[in-house]
């Protein structure tokens, strides 16, 4: 059940990443107004190459959250750049700047800086909840983390090579 | 920790490949101060003999409290509800002034980008420095 939950978990995060990075990937001079409104990078050329670069790692995270090996390396990416946004609208809120997410497209009349915040901070719980390591021993060996859980474990235990009889 | 490094570095330039294959591809197409081409500072508003229809692109309450005189709200939360009052105000000789709050803010250059794109309004501008810029000149 719990592996259901956390394979769900993945799914979700990794989806929500892909969609993110995907809109701002496909207008990125929209986000590059976005990142400079934040007036955190005062390298103009910084922020072209943020502007293309994040969509993209956002991207190959939200992907790669789905592939066993790739998985916790991909969940501690994430989860920096969540800490990151967040770090990031706090301090946008605090200097009372009124900016655009930048984070799913779309502009607002009015910065929503208290929904922006508790969107990354439970995404970030999520995250965490995530990088957890797990002790289940019928943890899949398969390199797909939706693999089902334990199949490929049975499947190694039908094996005799896998399992071999105690000489007597 | 080698392995973990090494997924890190695989993730990380990963990344690197697409964003450059983007970066070449948008490089020509992108303006990247495009939202910023129609930008005019207050003092050049002022000079203009022309009409200046007033957009505001703040919220509703930021409206209510203080507006500049004979502006009309237009946000993009409320696009279908406010646009025909604006068009009704609307005279072909007229220049469409877009403003949000301050420098930060983008929803005066989304709003004047769809004025001009997807209902064909000619010129439309945003105001360098936005509200702020109006009270401190006052």
């Amino acid at each position: 059940m719990k592996a259901k939950v956390s394979a769900g978990l993945g799914l979700l995060v990794g989806a929500l990443f892909v969609y993110a990075g995907v809109i701002k990937a496909m207008d990125p001079a929209k986000f590059f107004a976005d990142v400079q409104g934040y007036d955190l990078i005062p390298w103009r050329a910084a922020t072209v190459a943020f502007a293309f670069y994040l969509p993209w790692l956002e991207i190959i995270c939200g992907l790669a959250i789905l592939v066993r090996p790739l998985r916790t390396a991909a969940l501690l990416v994430l989860s920096a750049l969540l800490l990151a946004f967040t770090a990031a609208l706090a301090l946008a809120w605090a200097r009372g700047l009124d900016i655009s997410c930048g984070c799913f497209g779309g502009t607002t009349s009015h910065p929503r800086y208290v929904l922006w915040l508790a969107r990354d901070i439970g995404l970030l719980a999520v995250t965490f909840t995530l990088l957890r390591p797990r002790t289940n021993p019928n943890q899949s060996s398969s390199p797909l983390f939706l693999a089902r859980p334990g199949k490929a474990n049975a499947a190694a235990t039908k094996s005799p090579s896998a399992n071999p009889k105690p000489r007597t | 920790m080698k392995r973990f490094l090494r997924q890190l570095t695989i993730l990380l330039s990963a990344a690197v490949i697409p964003a450059s294959v983007s970066a070449w591809a948008y490089w020509d197409r992108t303006k990247w101060d495009a939202f910023r081409d129609h930008a005019v500072p207050l003092s050049e508003v002022l000079q203009w003999k022309q009409t200046v229809l007033w957009v505001d692109a703040r919220s509703a309450a930021d409206f209510a409290l203080a507006h500049i005189p004979g502006a009309l709200r237009l946000t993009e939360d409320d696009w279908n509800e406010l646009l025909p009052g604006l068009l009704k105000e609307w005279e072909p000789d007229s220049a469409v002034v877009v403003y949000c709050s301050s420098r930060s803010c983008h929803a005066s250059e989304e709003v004047a980008k769809r004025l001009r794109e997807e209902v064909g309004l000619k010129p439309v501008f945003v105001l360098r420095g936005g509200w702020e810029a109006w009270k401190g000149a006052q």
